[in-house]
Parts: C-alpha cells; structure tokens; sequence
C-alpha cells in the first residue's frame, strides 16, 4: 500500500529536480544553497515526522526573495534575477507544507524554470530534461485528483502502477502533436537571452589579439566549437584555421588588413571535404582545417591570407562546407610584402633583438636561418605550462630567457618575433589543435580547451609554411585532444553524439527551413502530373468507389435510435451522479434504482421496461418523458 | 392494471410474514413463487429454523389440506402413497390414500428416505397422480410438496440424486432470522399452538385463479425468454461447470421469474425477476467438474449470471 500523499510528495522533489537541473550553472549563489538546503530540509522533516515550513514563515521568506531580485532586476539585467527567484520560490514551496495548490505550484514553477534554463543554453539535454518532467507532472496530477479528494487515500502497488500507466499515456499520446508543431512553430536560432541582449562575452580561445602575459594563467572551457563532418585524419594534421595575425603591436599581436596576390591551392593534392557545424560564439571567423581552400554555404569574406570572415550579423546557426588539404603551404601568386611582414613591435629587449640577429648572422638563407631558431627552441629547455605564466613588462624576454615556460602563445609570439629580427618573414594563426573523433556520429569535435596559435613563416620558393614552435616544448600534449576512456568517456561521446544530431535537426530547424519546406512541397504537388488518361481513370473509379462506400457505410453501420442515444446519455448521466455504483451490461435499470435510491432512476426504468419487455416501442409521449428526466439529472449536475 | 388475487396473495405473504414467520420473508416468498408456478420446494437448512413451522402456517393460512411424512430409511413408497386394504364387509379391497393426497405435503428430512421411497415420492410430485395396483389416482390440486433436508448429517442418508433435485423449482435455505427478530422469537416461545388457530385467509380457488392469472396475465416477452435461454447457455459452456441447466430448468426460471413478476405486480416479466428468482431456481441443477465440486453453486451461479448482459434494446 502506497499513501497518495508520499507518491506526490516524492514525485513533487523530483519535478523540482528536473525542473531546476538545466537550470543550475547559470544560477547565482543563493539559489544554488537553497535549492538543495530545501530537499535536504524537506528530507529531514519527512523522516522525523516534523512539520514543514509553514503559514508566515514561508511568506516573509518569498517576500525578502522577491524584494531582493526585484531590485537587481534592470533592463540589461532581466533573466538572471527572475531565473534565481523562480528557484528561491520553487525551494519555499519544496520547503513549506503542501496541499493541492501548493503541488500546482511546484509543477508550475519546476516548468518555468526548465523554460528559463532555455534562455541560456539550447542544449538537446533539454528534450530529456523536458520529457522526463511531463512525464512526472502528468503522473503528478492524476494523482493529484486522488488526493483533493481524499488525502489519505492510500492505492496498492499495482493500483499506482496503473495510474502511473495511464497517466504516463497522457502525454504520450500527444506527441504527434508535438511533431506537428515542431514543424510548423517559428523558432529562435540561439538562446533566447543572446536574442535579447547580444553578449560579447567571450571565453578563452579564438580570439583576435594574442596577448602573451596578459593573464597568468588560462583557463580551461570544455565547451564545443565546432563539429566538423569529415573522414578520421591523422592527428598531426589537425590544426583548424580561424584568424591570421599579421602585426605587433606593444606586447600583443593583431590583424591588421593586407592585399595581397590570391593563393593558388596546389594541384594534385587530395583535397579534404568537411562539413562544419560551429557552435554559436561571438567569434566572427569561420574555423576550417588547414590549409582551407575554399569554404562555402554561408555569406562570407574571403581574405588573401585565408581567413574567412562571416558578413552580415552573426544570426542564426549556420553551417559551411569546406576544402582543405593538409600538409601544404600557401603559395602567393604575386609574392608578399615583405617589408609588412618583418614589421618589429616599437620597444623591443635588447636580448631578444640580439638573439635574432645572431641567427641572422649565422644563416645564410631563410632556410638555415629557420632551422637555426628551430634548433634553439629544441635545445633551449622550454616547458609547455598553462598556469604560472611569464607575467612582466616584457614577457616574451622574460619567456625566453627567465621563465622558459609559457603556453602557445609565448611560443607562437617569440617565434615570430625571433623571426622578424632574423629578417623572415612571419605571421601568427590563431585557431585550434586537435580533435576529438566521434565514431558514432563520423565527425570531429573541437573545444575551447584546444585553442592554439601556431606560426607561418614564408619561404621563398615554398609560399607559407606552418611552423607549430609549442611541438618542441616538453609537455606540450597538443590541445586538448585526449583519449578519454572507458565509462565515462563512452557516455561523453554518445551526449556529444545527441548533441551533434540535436543542433543539426532540431535547433538548426529555423524558419528558413521551414519555408523551404512549405515551398518543395508546394512545387511538388505542382509538378504532380498523370500521364494521358490516368486522370481520367482515377476518377472514373473514384467516384463510383466513394458511392460504394457511402453505400456501404449506410447499409451496413447500425444507426443509432434516438432510443439508444437517449439510453447511453442516460447511463452517463448515472455513471456522473453516483460514481462509487459498478454499471455494468449486466444491472438492471430497477436494480440500480433499488442500489442508488434515486427517484429519478427509478422513473425512468418504469418507463422504458414498460415498453421494452412489452414487446412494443415507446410511444412518442414515453420517449419525451424519458428525454425530459434524463435533461433533468443532466441539469442537476 | 390490477392483476386478480394478486392483493390476496400479498395479504398471506404479509400476514405471515409479519406475524407469525417473522425474518423468513424470503423463504415465504420463494414458497409462494412455488405455489403460484406449480413447483415444489426443497428447504435446505440445519433443523430448528423453522422449516416445518413455515409448512404449517402455509397450509393453515392457505386453507390448504396438509400432510407431512417423516422419513426414515425403513419408510416405504405405500407409505406415502397410501395401499388397498382388504374391506372384509364390502369383500373388496379399498384404497387407503396415503399423506401425498393433500395439497400441501411435507417431506421431512426427505434424504433420509431410501432411493425406492424418493423415487416414488418424486415422480408424483411430477406427474401429479399416483399409481397403486393398476388404478391411477389423481392427486389434490394445487399440489404442493415442501421437502427439508440436512446438509450437515451425512451418516445413514441417501443424498439425492442430480436428477431428482431437478425436479425441485426451487431450492433454498432458510437461515437464521436477524438479531433483534431472534430475540423476540426467544422470548416469545413457540408459536405452533398459535399456528394450529390460523384461519384461512385464501381458499383453493383464489389460488387456481392466481396460477392461471401468473401463467396467462404476465408477459414473457421474447426479449426475456432470449435472456433466460443465453444465462442457461452460459451455464452449460462453463469450464467449471459439467452438466447446467435443463430444458427444464429453463422453463422453471421463466415461471418462477413470471410468479415474482406478478407478486411484484406488473403483468410483464423485466430481467430484475429472472435475477431475483434465478439463485433459488438455477444453481441446485447445477453439476460442477469434479475438480470444482467444493465451490458453492450459488456462488458460481451468480458470478455466471453478473457476465450476462441484459437486453436493452
């Protein structure tokens, strides 16, 4: 035996759970403590029998929460307060005593806050978090209705399983609906927050300055950048192309615009097709593996250096198709300028300068001079670090010659500098190393965690050449690629896996499909034609078909009497009035006259037996007194 | 519409009811549905509950002649149905008739009676005439035989066989009458002497007239006669049960359910009648599979008849 009340109850936390899980890494500090201070309180309480936060207590608590957020709320400021105070809510109404309405409450506010969890992120972890929640509320409210009117109803084991069936049928039975509003609902592309206030919020990764000692240490963010459709690649090839950096400036590296002679892509060489799928970040540049040839299927900017920049406003969730071969340089049709690539930041350490130019004394050519600096970085002893980074006036001098630890970007940035004083040309790339390979979706998954910056360096002859200086560091493990094993990293892939399809159907799903959609089936029912005569052949067998039918339909379907009519409405209307009496096939009208006591029951059976075991039918005048009672106890209902 | 003697019936069954068998409104009413149908009655109860008062205030109330036999298994079929005796002054034998020529017979403790002396016992009861040395007599009418048995005492019975309890319309109990009734019945003492001073309410005529009012005034419309035939259909295609209900058995229902249709006062028959009489009626005709012979017949009976849709249409 189970009491309805501690089915509600629990199923009450659990859609406070639910409601509240997508939610919580984007709430702020309060909500985080109480939430679970409310389930760990509510818990205990149960448990010893003590009664729950009730009457003013609750209503001060929801006024101080309400006053609070209502005063952090501004115009720029709507959805975090109003996300937090839908939890502060939700932990009272956890907290306090419940009766029906309270319930009510609680489904109501675990839906909202799965909804504000919406404006933040549009993960596909959001159709389970949402199904599972109806799926709790629908069971919730059926028995719901049990225990408004008795609350201490208690159903067996298998009573609750079958109420817990039919109610779980409820919302399964509503999913072609779903569907079909899937289909036909207009839709945001992006978190609806983004929508309202466009964010320049950008975390570590691609961006357009490289700054080496501006920060001490980088921080990690696992989030997705990209998945890229593609066949297994070697791992060594994975370096993604965002942006070009071509001037120093103080410590940090820029872009600065360059013309120059459009590279040729090389003949002969296999070239790579992928199909990306970028995460929505505010980065402008379109990331594809190098070298990218060519990248199509959005409105974009081409530049000579092979940086692809989106046009327009960053809207919607897009995806592009690129070309890339792997292991080439980019050959310039007319040259470079070499005067703009050997460009040296205003102040530079006399160490630093002195160590170019001894590389420049030593070589002869580009290429001795290269293989010079590269065989410093080799012997020199520098360690690949994330944390403790060179942060001083200078930092590169620093990096090179104290520290001998840094990230990518120390090493990209010295290199190229070095290089410049050497008198090679030199530039900076900013994008990402690695890749995680899904098995099971085919496609490469790139994070924030592998963001990189390599060099270029131009070689007469060659074109541009990729030089990665962190490969000669000691720890360098290469991005953030990683064979993340057994359990968990099985889980990982087959969540990215959903993700990947979720963005790719669902949310990439915008109004622009849909009016493809509309459109294709439109020209398809105009391009429907019928060879000669068949026409004419359809509906010469149509018609009469339907004729049949109908034929059939009338000969052969028993039509309901206004006698019978009258009887059905009439049992409804006992089955309302006395719902504790079983009306089955097998009572009779008298019978449940005597059962029930009802008058009017009663009447209406001496009525119809009168003619029904008569062997007559009822008369015209019968069948008006009949219909009148049966209006009658439909009335008193 | 009034049905005719229909109030006079009524008035025994009140009369007795209320004043002397107090808490056997039941059994009263079934005897009565007996009476009216031309069935006999088998009570089945421990002894002390009143059988064979309930067979006496009848007789006295009906003004119907009574006789009973008690039986033992030395009782012989003459002994019921009476012998010729050599008549030494007219020098010819004449006949004796024995307790069966009354209206109202009771059989007491009828399954203690041997096979020989049920047998004969039974087939008056069912041709209505008895035959002695080559002379056919024709027995009283209405002819009405009460019969009680014990179902506790098995030791020195003969039970009856499946065969001969079909020849009962009807077969019931009487039970114990309610708390506070028995009270009074324990305080009140034993009411036979009172019984002995009944004055007849009805005469033997008002009682053809009735029968032939429930057989000829009450509508048995097809649509009942339909659903008495699919509940004897339903008993015969029971997987517990072996053997159900006769020809008839079908046709006892139909006049039972006709006699409680006019006590109820309605010249036409309605499911609720066959319902109310179809325990007492169906279930002792019942034969249950060998494997299921310790359920209760009623019980079964009434699980076969709550699967029965009434016809509403």
């Amino acid at each position: 035996m189970v009491p309805v009340k501690t089915a509600l109850d629990i199923l009450a936390v659990l859609t406070g759970i639910l409601g509240t899980a997508p939610l919580f890494p984007y709430l702020g500090m309060i909500p985080r403590f109480i939430f679970p201070a409310a389930l760990v309180f509510v818990s205990f309480c149960t448990w010893k029998g003590l009664p729950p936060l009730r009457g003013w207590r609750a209503t001060v608590l929801t006024g101080i929460f309400f006053v609070y957020y209502a005063l952090q709320f501004s115009r720029d400021n709507v959805v975090e307060p109003a996300a937090n105070l839908l939890v502060a809510l939700l932990s009272i109404r956890l907290a306090g005593e419940k009766i029906p309405r309270n319930y009510l409450q609680i489904y109501a506010l675990s839906l909202f806050a799965l909804a504000a969890s919406s404006a933040f992120s549009l993960s596909g972890v959001f159709l389970l978090y949402l199904v599972l929640l109806l799926l709790s509320i629908a069971v919730s409210l059926v028995l719901l209705t049990f225990f408004a009117v008795d609350s201490r109803l208690t159903l067996t084991r298998r009573g609750m399983r079958r109420v817990a069936l039919v109610a779980v049928a409820m919302p399964a039975a509503s999913v072609p609906l779903i569907l079909l509003f899937f289909i036909i609902l207009p839709r945001p592309q992006l978190p609806l927050w983004d929508f309202l206030a466009p964010s320049g919020e950008k975390t570590a990764g691609l961006s357009e300055r490289v700054e080496p000692g501006s920060a001490s240490n980088v921080g990690e963010a696992a989030s997705p950048v990209l998945r890229a459709q593609s066949r297994k690649l070697s791992s060594g090839d994975l370096y993604w192309r965002g942006v070009v950096l071509n001037m120093p400036r103080g410590n940090a590296w820029v872009r600065s615009d360059v013309a120059e002679g459009e590279p040729r892509p090389p003949k002969a060489v296999a070239m790579i097709r992928q199909t990306v799928f970028p995460e929505t970040t505010g980065s402008p540049y379109l990331v594809a593996l190098d070298v990218p040839w060519s990248v199509s299927g959005a409105r974009l900017e081409k530049s000579s250096d092979l940086v692809f920049r989106k046009r327009g406003a960053s809207g919607g969730r897009l995806k592009y198709d690129t070309a890339s071969s792997v292991r080439s340089s980019i050959e310039t049709g007319g040259g470079i300028d070499r005067k703009f690539y050997l460009k040296l930041p205003e102040r530079l350490s006399p160490r630093v300068l002195a160590l170019g130019r001894s590389i420049a004394e030593r070589g002869g050519t580009d290429r001795e001079r290269l293989s010079l600096l590269e065989g410093y970085f080799h012997s020199a002893g520098f360690r690949y670090a994330k944390r403790d980074l060179p942060k001083a006036v200078d930092p590169i001098d620093e990096f090179l010659f104290e520290k001998k630890a840094g990230n990518c970007e120390y090493f990209a940035s010295s290199f190229a500098l070095l290089l410049r004083t050497a008198g090679i040309p030199s530039r900076l790339v900013g994008g990402y190393y690695g890749g995680e390979f899904n098995e099971l979706g085919g496609y490469y998954l790139v994070t924030e965690s592998m963001a990189h910056v390599w060099v270029e360096v131009f070689l007469e002859g060659a074109g541009w050449v990729r030089r990665d200086p962190s490969t000669f560091a000691a720890g360098f493990s290469g991005g953030g690629e990683s064979g993340r094993q057994g359990l968990m990293g099985k889980a990982r892939l087959i969540a990215d896996t959903f993700s990947y399809y979720w963005n790719q159907a669902v949310i990439a799903y915008d109004l622009d499909k849909q009016f493809r959609l509309v459109n294709a089936t439109g020209s398809a029912l105009r391009k429907l034609s019928f060879p000669y005569g068949l026409r004419e052949a359809v509906l010469a067998l149509l018609v009469p078909g339907v004729a049949l039918a109908v034929f059939f339909a009338w000969r052969f379907r028993r039509w309901d009497s206004r006698e019978e009519r009258m009887v059905r409405k009439f049992l409804r209307s006992v089955v309302k009035r006395h719902p504790r009496i079983a009306v089955t096939p097998s009572t009779g009208l008298l019978e449940l006259a005597d059962v029930t006591g009802d008058a009017d029951i009663r009447r209406f059976a001496d009525v119809r037996y009168g003619a029904l075991y008569r062997d007559r039918r009822l008369t015209e005048r019968e069948l008006a007194v009949l219909e009148g009672i049966v209006r009658a106890m439909k009335q008193a209902q | 519409m009034s049905l005719p003697k229909r109030d006079e019936m009524l008035h025994v069954i009140e009369t007795l009811t209320g004043r002397y068998l107090r808490g056997k409104i039941r059994a009263v009413k079934l005897s009565m549905i007996a009476l009216l149908s031309g069935g006999h009655i088998l009570l089945e109860d421990i002894p002390g509950l009143g059988k064979t008062t309930l067979a006496l205030a009848l007789s006295g109330v009906l003004g119907m002649t009574f006789g009973r036999l008690q039986c033992t298994s030395d009782l012989l079929p003459s002994d019921i149905t009476g012998l010729s005796i050599f008549n030494r002054e007219e020098g010819k034998f004449t006949f004796l008739r024995g307790p069966v020529f009354n209206n109202l017979v009771l059989v007491d403790e009828i399954n203690r009676a041997m096979p020989k002396t049920q047998s004969a016992l039974l087939e008056a009861m069912e041709e209505r005439r008895v035959t002695v040395e080559g002379v056919t007599y024709q027995l009283p009418s209405p002819f009405l035989v009460i019969a009680t048995q014990n179902p506790a005492e098995q030791v020195g019975t003969y039970p009856l066989p499946e065969s001969q309890m079909d020849r009962f319309l009807i077969r019931t109990g009487v039970g114990y009458p309610p708390v506070d009734i028995e009270k009074a019945i324990i305080k009140g003492g034993s009411i036979r002497d009172r019984i002995r001073d009944l004055t007849p309410l009805v005469g033997l005529d008002d009682i053809v007239e009735a029968r032939k009012a429930v057989k000829e005034r009450v509508l048995l419309s097809e649509k009942i006669v339909g659903y008495i035939f699919s509940i004897v259909a339903a008993t015969r295609n029971h997987p517990f049960i072996l053997t159900g209900i006769s020809t008839r058995g079908g046709i006892n229902l139909a006049e039972a359910a006709q006699a409680h249709a006019y006590l109820e006062g309605r010249d036409f028959v309605i499911p609720e009648d066959v319902k109310a009489v179809a325990l007492p009626v169906g279930a002792h005709r019942l034969i249950l599979r060998p494997e299921h012979e310790a359920l209760d017949k009623e019980d079964l009976f009434q699980s076969v008849l709550k699967n029965i849709e009434i016809p509403m249409v």
